[in-house]
């Protein structure tokens, strides 16, 4: 059966980097006694995939990630059971086998981030967004982003937020990816748990 | 912290290294904690993860309700400036709590190499280097193979740990738990820890040296027990660990470790494994089979690895590797082999997965040199490794021998050469011209060590060394071979401090201070500093790596490793005429002196092995 899941990667998790963080759910899937079907060929790697890596450092409220399992009884619980903290499941819905791939699903990423200092404007960000930019908005102290994806290929928030802040080292923002958005497409049935739609 | 953490970790390089937070990692509520004991390793979390003597003693500690055990590794520089940076100590990684506020420090010394990072580490949680510079608490002690000969670094560390620390680590934790109860300061906590047999406190013991500046020994100052290595009590009966704390940043093994057998009786004369680890002791088969399962289960691991110092020689070891394949998917892999068909033959059992090289260690190329070092191996069984490798599909190989053992000639290294070049053309043979043999010749420098039958040998000079490593490159050419060789600056250097004494501690100092870090990592090492170290102590340098008089007091003489000094004379003795003395679990007795030191039954394998 194939399950789309939605999770959060909060806290020190944030730092875990992308590949030691797949080995992590290797590892959560096994400890949680739930087996992953794997690929075939050479080298069988467990067939998983993620919606959209995160940097290194940045938290996910809403992040997805497709797995192919032999049964799915209690899924979300038995994964929280033996979750490290920091890392929780949200939600798993099951999609029919012909669903398009997850990555292809992603449109779209929101993200807040924490400003060093309050802005009066966001334009100072207009120039290097490009098309990317769909959407900004400053809250106080935090800017909103939602940022196109075309072709897998988008553009970093902390690239972005950077340019209003000249001499400040990008890499200080902390950083939430809010999000994950689809454009409205008849293809998506059902709609997977934590898929945001754009309207 | 953490918010002060959240702030510095997007800056420095593998971040995930210093968060803590990993699957089967202990937090206990902070009112519960009577006693809060830190193990500390010396080099960087992706080594210190796959240290397995710390996820025991994590485990053992965690078990007592009152204590909280935590890891700690040496940060790495990027971490380290941005900690001094923001004015952070070092802290624990389960509470994040600063290591200052500990109760006790822990240190292993695996290697003589983290001697810098241990200072280091101490520095960084704001605690003086120099114990005579600590009035209070935490109290710093140190264990492992590096705690036998201990002088080196006797000045920094309030308390040695000798030997086994299964059994002693607790004691010591109620001792310093009941102190912190009843008020005792630091004085009176080291009094009653020196009164436990396997510690050394060396502020309660004086050094001597003679007008030439060597150690005459070490006295004590008042009435304590023996300094004798503790081993656990019943090795076979002693439980192995149930959990492991799974690292967040892929380890350089990846896989669970089970220890099955203790000490290695095959008794080669350079080996301070072979020597410090009797005597030989093997845990019963049943259960290592259910302790393993257990320990795949609580880690999600599926690699299961038989770790000893010569996993071939455990009793059962067929059937052992054969229980633990047969429950699906589980890999097993073995990580010390003898160099012998069998051991290829187990191997091949164990790789039904993956396709890695083979790894066989000669030491040296010729029977005579073989002989004086007691490797116990013969040219044939070279052979019939490679033979039953080649014919099982292996194309990489990898041989590891050292340079500069005692008594070496060109000859002994014209051998390697012929052994290299035979065992390429036996893969010829074997597999006509289909593959393609990769064939990588590791060379390391000898180093002598304390506590072995080669600890009074000289340390080989760099031309000298640099000549014989040019011998072997000359006529090993890539790239139909590899050849690594070893920097001889970085074994000098553990040359110096294996067999130092408490003067080399000053120089460990000065080199600190000087910025040395790493030094096991090639990008870090830097022998420029050293030197300058060592020549403003005004430690003789050439003195100190030439031959040791057989008369002269060893600083590590009071130390007691059960293994008698008679024994090292007579195993120096029969290396200079060239003979072999057996394995005493398979032939006679070699009367080292272990199995009566700890009234312990001498263990018997069935049979000799296949190379004797």
């Amino acid at each position: 059966m194939r399950l789309i899941l939605s999770y959060a990667k909060l806290g020190p998790m944030a730092f875990v980097a992308h590949l030691d963080f797949q080995q992590l759910w290797w590892r959560i899937f096994r400890l949680a006694g739930i087996t992953l079907e794997m690929t075939q060929g050479y080298n069988p790697r467990p067939k998983m995939r993620f919606a959209s890596p995160l940097a290194t450092g940045f938290q996910g409220e809403g992040e997805l990630l497709e797995v192919f399992l032999e049964e799915g009884q209690n899924v979300v619980e038995r994964l929280n059971l033996v979750m490290p903290q920091g890392l929780k499941v949200l939600a798993a819905t099951q999609v029919p086998l012909a669903f398009p791939k997850v990555t292809a699903l992603v449109d779209a990423l929101a993200y807040r981030v924490k400003l060093p200092h309050p802005l009066d404007s966001h334009e100072c960000i207009g120039r290097e967004a490009g098309d990317y930019l769909l959407n900004a908005k400053l809250e106080g102290q935090e800017l909103n982003l939602l940022l196109k994806v075309e072709n897998q290929r988008t553009i970093r928030p902390d690239i972005l937020a950077g340019a209003c802040f000249p001499g400040f080292d990008a890499r200080g923002f902390l950083i939430s990816r809010t999000g994950i958005f689809a454009r409205q497409n008849e293809k998506i049935s059902p709609l997977p748990a934590g898929l945001l739609l754009l309207d | 912290m953490w918010d002060k953490l959240q702030a510095i970790l997007p800056f420095v390089e593998k971040p995930a290294r210093y968060i803590g937070n990993e699957i089967n990692s202990v937090v206990k509520a902070k009112e519960e904690v009577l006693l809060r004991f830190a193990l500390a390793f010396p080099d960087v979390y992706e080594i210190g993860t796959s240290y397995m003597g710390f996820q025991i003693l994590y485990e053992i500690i965690n078990s007592i309700p009152w204590a909280q055990a935590e890891r700690v590794f040496a940060p790495w520089p990027d971490m380290e400036a941005k900690l001094r940076e923001h004015k952070l100590p070092l802290y624990g990684l389960e509470t994040k709590t600063g290591l200052k506020d500990f109760d006790l420090i822990g240190f292993t010394l695996q290697y003589e190499l983290g001697y810098t990072n241990l200072l280091n580490m101490l520095d960084l949680s704001g605690l003086s280097p120099y114990a005579r510079e600590r009035t209070g608490f935490p109290l710093i002690i140190a264990g492992g193979p590096g705690a036998l000969n201990p002088e080196p670094l006797a000045d920094f560390i309030d308390a040695f740990v000798l030997g086994e620390g299964e059994e002693i680590v607790p004691e010591i934790a109620e001792t310093v738990a009941r102190g912190k109860k009843q008020g005792w300061d630091k004085e009176k906590t080291l009094k009653s820890l020196a009164a436990i047999p396997g510690i050394y406190v060396p502020k309660f013991y004086t050094p001597a040296y003679d007008a030439q500046g060597k150690s005459i020994g070490i006295q004590p100052m008042g009435s304590f027990p023996p300094l004798k290595k503790r081993i656990v009590r019943d090795f076979a009966s002693y439980p192995l660990p149930k959990k492991l704390v799974v690292p967040l940043v892929q380890p350089v093994h990846d896989r669970v470790s089970i220890e099955i057998c203790r000490g290695c009786a095959r008794g080669c004369r350079f080996c301070q494994a072979g020597m410090l680890y009797r005597p030989v002791r093997e845990r019963p088969m049943e259960q290592l089979v259910q302790q393993g399962k257990m320990l795949l289960q609580n880690t999600g691991s599926s690699e299961i690895s038989l770790s000893s110092l010569s996993s071939a020689d455990y009793s059962k070891i067929e059937e052992l590797v054969g229980t633990l394949m047969a429950s699906g998917d589980t890999s097993v892999s073995l990580p010390s082999l003898r160099v012998d068909s069998y051991s290829v033959e187990l191997a091949r059992l164990t790789r039904a997965v993956r396709k890695t090289g083979l790894t066989l260690a000669p030491e040296a190329g010729s029977q005579r040199l073989r002989n004086v070092i007691n490797k116990n191996v013969r040219e044939e069984d070279i052979f019939s490794a490679a033979r039953a490798a080649f014919a099982n599909g292996w194309d990489n190989l990898k041989l590891y021998f050292m340079l500069g053992l005692p008594t070496e000639t060109d000859g002994d290294i014209e051998g390697i050469v012929r052994m290299v070049w035979g065992l390429d053309k036996l893969y010829r043979e074997i597999r006509g011209n289909k593959g393609r043999l990769r064939m990588t010749v590791a060379v390391s420098t000898f180093v002598p060590k304390a506590h072995t039958p080669f600890q009074w040998a000289a340390f080989l000079g760099r031309e000298e060394v640099k000549r014989r490593q040019r011998l072997l490159l000359e006529k090993l050419r890539p790239p139909k071979f590899k050849v690594q060789t070893m920097d001889w600056e970085e074994s000098k250097l553990e040359a110096l401090l294996a067999r130092g004494n408490r003067k080399t501690g000053q120089a460990i100092f000065l080199a600190w201070q000087k910025g040395c870090r790493f030094d096991a990592w090639t990008e870090h090492f830097r022998p420029q500093l050293w030197a300058e170290s060592f020549a403003q102590t005004g430690i003789d340098v050439e003195a100190a790596l030439g031959a040791i008089s057989l008369r002269a007091v060893l600083p590590w003489e009071h130390i007691d490793i059960g293994v008698s000094k008679d024994y090292l004379l007579r195993e120096l003795g029969r290396a200079q005429e060239a003979a072999e003395t057996p394995d005493c679990t398979r032939d006679k007795c070699s009367d080292c002196g272990v199995c009566a030191a700890f009234a312990v039954t001498p263990l018997k394998r069935k049979g000799k092995a296949e190379c004797d």
